[in-house]
């Protein structure tokens, strides 16, 4: 009986030995900052020698991923890399020869229809992409792998944050190049807005500078008569065609536009002529289509004007009435 | 020290003005949906209710400024011949279903520069949030209803386009974690383009594009069965990985509005899948996940029967309907037309009876 206990026990210990290490922290991924940094790249990357081919699948996909970056300041440092992978015997010859679909990722654990996972996943090297370990790996080699990935990933996160900054200071600069125009820069009704769409090209990030005015209808403040008895009249107009143009960043534009013009609402009194515009004022000039050539010249406030908020309104109602 | 996870929530249709100051903000109009989040970080004690990162992302500001300024030019307009030409424009700025809601879908897909201003907006907050994280953070989006299109096209127009002649945020430089579309409408506002899911960079591994080009790492739709929006052209690519895209239903019903947000929100399923994807199972537990999901009740109250009936009919009416934008299924418009109001009159009157 007593044999036949120490022979259970024995098997017992067996079966625990073989069952796979559990290595606490290094067994999630998402841990990654926990894991000790490697102060010495080479001497880690000797150290992966025997663990192949998960230790240096993992570390060749590491130097695939960097190769991929065209950035020179990138590409200067994986030169550095290489060089310091090239003292571990043959791992960039053998990182040069894998195709790069053999590192394609592995399926990270069956979910069932609420989400639930129904095993867990296994360690995984880099989080994006992921690379299956077995979950039988060495402590040791999840320690040594994780530190050489955290280094090279450290190295390639700073040069990198250059460019985000740069692209974020671009974006930015555009979104507020937008938030000019639609604010201060000249009013569009809808169909203005969609034919400023069809000026951009499909790849800009910010507006287009020029700008179409089309059958633009707006309000103002005028005198007309000009040759024979000059009198104060509301304006309104409607701006056939014209053009903008942006500049200063959006903060100013010029342009001309092509309007007819009627005075104190008065159908029979149209009149047509160029407008000149400059930054939310528009300067038009008008002869009347019908009877004696008479001359009027009028202000257009823009709505977006900082000028306008009731301005024009209340200049319109001191106007003389037909 | 854990990675930190920066979660981006973008908006869909409707107003999110602050009814006090009465001007839009990103902080107003997600405090609830925050909330969610919190408090369901705060029932994982491995994650804590702080540890997330939110940036709520406003965008419909956009729209209301267009909105406003066309109101102004009527009221120019108002008093003179050609006020009667422009009138329709007078309640552009007024708050209300037409202009609050539906005429955001139409700015956005009809107005190329409208929807090019929405995502350089979008994109420029993104950026800078990356910018200001760093790199090492990882970065996710939660989108709903025109949300997830805004956000479809901004994921796509980062992974495509270079920022004045700079990648750094274009795969395999830069991917998002995970992509979440709740009552998701991308396909729908898609719908004229019969190559969206060939030429989308918004998809994630193992789905026919190589890897270094997927724009995301995973990818999760979410559709409420009874909510009409997202149903009736439906976000659904059979051929994509299994692993990495999923498609989840959901029926539970909390509010007439199952398409509001905070409803989708409501359900662990939604919220705690997408806790789980971005910590993992050390901080979401498989068996934790299991019960609070078993512990939620689809339908409540004394008529929860009746309710879920009412769910189960409105589903079989938006099945029928459904149409797979360019080729698979014949959109019968008459009976779209008849259904939707069928749909909610028939969950109004289950509401009522519970």
């Amino acid at each position: 009986m007593r044999a036949l206990i120490f022979a259970l026990v024995a098997l017992v210990s067996v079966t625990a030995t073989a069952r796979a290490e559990t290595c606490g922290v290094l067994d999630d991924p998402r841990q990654m900052e926990s894991w000790p940094e490697a102060a010495d790249l080479a001497a880690y990357a000797r150290d992966l020698d025997g663990s192949w081919p998960t230790a240096q699948r993992a570390l060749a996909h590491v130097v695939i991923a960097i190769r991929a970056d065209d950035d020179p300041d990138t590409q200067r440092l994986v030169k550095r890399t290489r060089r310091i992978l090239a003292e571990y015997d043959g791992t960039e010859e053998r990182a040069r020869a894998l195709p790069v679909d053999e590192l394609t990722p592995k399926p990270c654990g069956d979910i069932d229809d609420d989400g639930v996972p129904v095993r867990t996943c296994a360690w995984s090297v880099l989080s994006d992409p992921a690379i299956e370990l077995p979950t039988d790996g060495r402590c040791e080699d999840k320690r040594r792998i994780g530190g050489v990935v955290k280094v090279l990933r450290t190295i390639v996160a700073s040069v990198h944050a250059v460019h985000v900054e740069d692209a974020a200071l671009a974006l930015t600069q555009h979104a507020e190049a937008w938030d000019r125009l639609i604010t201060r820069g000249f009013s569009q009704y809808p169909w203005e807005v969609w034919i400023h769409g069809m000026l951009l090209s499909p790849t800009a990030w910010g507006p287009s500078k020029h700008q179409l005015i089309v059958l633009h209808p707006s309000a103002g403040f005028g005198v007309e008569q000009l040759s024979k008895d000059p009198r104060a009249a509301a304006v309104v107009a409607i701006e056939a065609a014209g053009w903008l143009y942006y500049f200063r960043d959006f903060r100013q534009y010029a342009g001309l536009s092509f309007a007819a013009s009627m005075s104190n609402f008065d159908v029979q009194r149209w009149s047509i002529g160029p407008v000149a515009h400059l930054s939310g004022i528009g300067l038009g000039y008008g002869v009347a289509v019908r009877g004696e050539p008479e001359h009027t010249v009028f202000l257009l406030l823009d709505v977006t004007s900082a000028l306008d908020d009731g301005l024009l309104e209340k200049l319109s109602r001191r106007a003389v009435a037909p | 020290m854990r990675l930190e996870q920066v979660l981006f929530v973008i908006h869909g249709i409707g107003e999110h003005a602050d009814a006090v100051v009465g001007r839009s903000d990103a902080r107003v109009w997600s405090r609830e949906v925050v909330d969610l989040l919190r408090e369901a970080c705060a029932d994982y004690p491995q994650i804590g209710r702080d540890a997330l990162t939110i940036v709520p992302i406003l965008y419909d500001d956009v729209f209301s400024t267009y909105q406003r300024t066309w109101q102004k030019l009527a009221e120019q307009l108002g008093d003179t011949p050609l006020g009667r030409a422009t009138e329709w424009l007078a309640k552009a700025d007024e708050p209300g279903f037409v202009w609050g809601s539906i005429a955001d879908i139409a700015l956005y897909k009809g107005l190329p520069a409208v929807r090019t201003q929405v995502i350089t907006e979008v994109a420029a907050t993104i950026a800078r949030t990356i910018a200001e994280r760093g790199p090492s953070a990882r970065y996710s989006i939660l989108a709903h209803s025109l949300g997830t299109a805004v956000a479809h096209d901004v994921v796509h127009k980062l992974a495509t386009v270079p920022i004045d002649g700079n990648s750094a945020l274009m795969p395999p430089a830069f991917r998002f974690d995970n992509f979440f579309a709740l009552a998701n409408v991308s396909r729908l506002v898609a719908a004229d383009d019969p190559h969206f899911y060939d030429e989308t960079r918004v998809r994630p591994f193992d789905c026919g594009l190589p890897e270094s080009e997927c724009a995301v790492s995973h990818y999760v739709s979410f559709r409420h069965v009874a909510d009409p929006i997202p149903s009736v052209v439906r976000f659904s690519r059979p051929t994509w990985s299994k692993e990495h895209f999923h498609r989840v239903d959901l029926r539970h019903f909390r509010d007439l509005n199952v398409h509001a947000f905070n409803h989708y929100l409501a359900s662990p399923r939604v919220i705690d899948r997408v806790l789980y994807r971005l910590y993992g199972p050390a901080a979401v537990p498989p068996d934790l996940m299991r019960r609070r999901i078993d512990a939620f009740t689809d339908f409540q109250g004394v008529d929860a029967d009746e309710v879920k009936r009412a769910v189960s009919e409105v589903a079989i009416l938006l099945d029928k309907v459904s149409f797979q934008a360019h080729g698979q299924f014949d959109l019968d418009f008459v009976a779209l037309l008849k259904v939707v109001p069928l749909a909610l009159r028939a969950l109004k009157s289950a509401v009522v009876r519970g």
